[in-house]
């Protein structure tokens, strides 16, 4: 059977759509879709760093630098940023389909489509997060949809802050579509596929909390 | 997959966990650290601000003195200038005729003859008088005869008489010189000589008052100024002057405005009251008549601090700027402002030159030590020079680890 994919419908309607994932053998229209998410990705970061958005490091180069030199620090910052937009997107859909790939019977594209389909989470999740923090006037670290606001007040740690202020709803709703999609397609034990999805997310969760230390003790 | 009510209780602890994190972010005394979103700033620089009000004017005649025609002086001699002749203070104008005060003065001369006459003539009688009293004199000393007595004492007395005479006499005889004096001083003013320096504007021939009007050389701008705007000028304000003719500007100063309108007050008119710009420097080229352009300097300052508008807010009677510091913090400063122009303000204290303050829209303050973000200015941008991106490289790591 034909599986068309269909990234939204994939997310809202797990239910009818993991079934047909489960039967079909033949899935179309995989690559446009990731080249979409890409793009949507990079685009997101763009905008995001063009804004000013999670820019705070750089406002202390405004008294010390000419006009133009201080745009172009936040230019470059945007540009790497965008360049890890895309880094993100590949790391993201592909390592995770390898890794239960190699836990898991089922066939690699099909993880691909489902690393797709919480990826499209993650992006909306982050354009949502990055609007409304905006509007809140805070850094997305501290967004009403993360937990960073909650450790705020719970501990005066900045990294336990920063690390918990990374996971947000959108996070939590991927994981559970990884873990849905996963438990459906497979006959290994659900327990099972809850601990490797969970062990790869924290994974994850741990490296890019400290890759944001090595930038923090770069810079300080 | 979810019975009803487990989606109804998730949507509704989403919700929650939502609004708490908004309450946390919201609260007063919040933990949460604020970001400010900065669109425009700029420095604090050194500069002049200047409020002036620009009015047209017209070049005039400073001044117009008269010069009158007294028939008591005598009668009309004739005029020493014409109309048009340029004139220096002291130069002479024109002359009484000086027939009636000659006639005058020969009379008292004549008097003053007659007594200085009888003055000598009294001299020359006492003194010989007194040669006869000092031969009685040496009589009585010889003799001692009652009848010579007599005759000295007489003689005393004449000549005691003849003292007091003469001291009559010669008080008339000084009288007379200073009424002589008098009217040779008269004599020198029946020249008329002019007071300032000028052109003869106007000459009466018919002996009408006024006899001259002479306009003095000194060109001056008149304008006027209306009712509404007086009590914002002063006497002694600079002014500049220009006109589409000259090259250069000349300078000024308000020299005078009038405290009595222009034309008789009317309810429906608007009552403009005339004014005087004096020239710095004298100067030939403009004519009377010159229409120009003046720039009335009503408020100045030079070399202060100044900032735009939009940077400075108040707050319960007291002036602030967002500063944006070194350490990519907001820092709220109060200032002290002195003369404002359109669009500038002059700061007196608070801030130092070159120093950089936040462009609100809309006034606000912000938290104090609050971080700050700016979005990328593109026009701002250089054209992007491959050996600046080589030093700045370490800004794309930055922005690729950042989260």
């Amino acid at each position: 059977m034909y599986y068309r994919i269909r990234l939204l419908k994939g997310v809202l309607f797990p239910r009818y759509l993991s079934y047909q994932l489960k039967e079909s053998e033949a899935m179309i229209g995989l690559l446009p879709r990731l080249v979409l998410l890409f793009i949507a990705s990079s685009c997101i970061f763009a905008l995001g760093s063009l804004s000013g958005i999670g820019t705070e490091t750089l406002s202390r180069e405004l008294t010390a630098s000419l006009a133009h030199e201080f745009e172009l620090k936040k230019l470059l910052f945007a540009i790497g940023q965008v360049v890890w937009g895309l880094v993100y997107a590949s790391l993201f859909i592909f390592l995770p389909a390898l890794f239960f790939w190699t836990l898991t019977e089922i066939e690699y594209k099909k993880l691909l489509i489902i690393q797709a389909y919480s990826f499209l989470i993650l992006v909306c999740g982050k354009a949502v997060n990055m609007v409304v923090s905006f509007l809140l006037s805070v850094d997305p670290i501290y967004s009403p949809f993360s937990f960073g606001a909650l450790f705020q007040y719970l501990t005066v740690n900045e990294w336990i802050i920063a690390a918990f202020g990374t996971i947000t709803l959108f996070h939590l709703w991927a994981i559970f579509i990884q873990y849905y999609y996963l438990n459906e397609l497979t006959e290994k034990n659900s327990r099972f596929i809850f601990w490797i999805v969970l062990a790869l997310n924290i994974f994850f969760w741990i490296v890019n909390t400290l890759l944001s230390y090595i930038k923090i003790e770069n810079l300080v | 997959m979810l019975k009803k009510w487990q989606l109804v209780l998730l949507i509704a602890t989403i919700l929650l966990f939502v609004s708490f994190n908004i309450f946390l972010i919201k609260k007063e005394h919040s933990k949460v650290e604020k970001v400010e979103y900065i669109e425009s700033w700029t420095s604090v620089k050194q500069g002049d601000l200047r409020n002036v009000m620009n009015k047209p004017g017209v070049a005039v005649v400073s001044d117009e003195s008269h010069v009158y025609f007294d028939e008591r002086m005598g009668a009309f001699s004739q005029f020493f200038v014409k109309e048009g002749d340029e004139v220096t203070r002291g130069d002479s104008l024109f002359e009484y005729s000086p027939k009636e005060i000659v006639d005058e003065i020969s009379k008292l001369e004549a008097r003053l003859e007659e007594i200085k006459d009888k003055i000598s003539s009294l001299n020359s009688h006492m003194s010989d008088l007194t040669d006869y009293k000092a031969e009685l004199d040496m009589e009585l000393h010889k003799e001692k005869e009652p009848n010579y007595m007599t005759s000295y004492h007489d003689l005393e007395r004449e000549i005691y008489h003849k003292e007091l005479e003469m001291d009559l006499l010669e008080d008339e005889a000084s009288r007379l010189e200073d009424e002589m004096d008098e009217l040779e001083e008269n004599m020198e003013s029946l020249t008329v000589k002019s007071e300032v320096d000028g052109i003869i504007k106007e000459i009466n021939h018919d002996l009408n008052s006024p006899l001259m009007t002479i306009s003095a050389k000194t060109i001056s701008v008149a304008g006027m100024i209306r009712e509404g705007e007086i009590n914002k000028v002063t006497e002694g304000l600079k002014a500049i002057i220009s006109s589409h003719n000259w090259e250069e500007d000349l300078n000024g100063t308000l020299a005078s405005i009038s405290t009595l309108p222009a034309d008789e007050p009317e309810v429906e008119k608007e009552t403009v009251y005339p004014f005087k710009v004096d020239l710095e420097a004298a100067t030939d080229e403009i004519l009377p008549g010159t229409h120009v352009a003046l720039e009335i300097i009503t408020e100045e300052a030079n070399g202060v601090l100044t900032a735009p508008q939009g940077s400075i807010y108040k707050k319960k009677n007291k002036e602030y700027v967002n500063i944006l510091t070194s350490n990519g913090t907001i820092e709220k400063r109060e200032i002290q402002t002195g003369m404002k122009v359109v669009g500038k303000t002059e700061i007196r204290s608070g801030v130092e030159a070159g120093e950089f303050v936040v462009i609100h829209k809309k006034p606000q303050s912000v938290k104090h030590a609050s971080q700050f973000i700016t979005p990328l200015k593109l026009n701002k941008l250089d054209k992007p020079n491959p050996a600046d991106i080589k030093k700045e490289w370490t800004y794309i790591l930055e922005g690729f680890l950042s989260r």
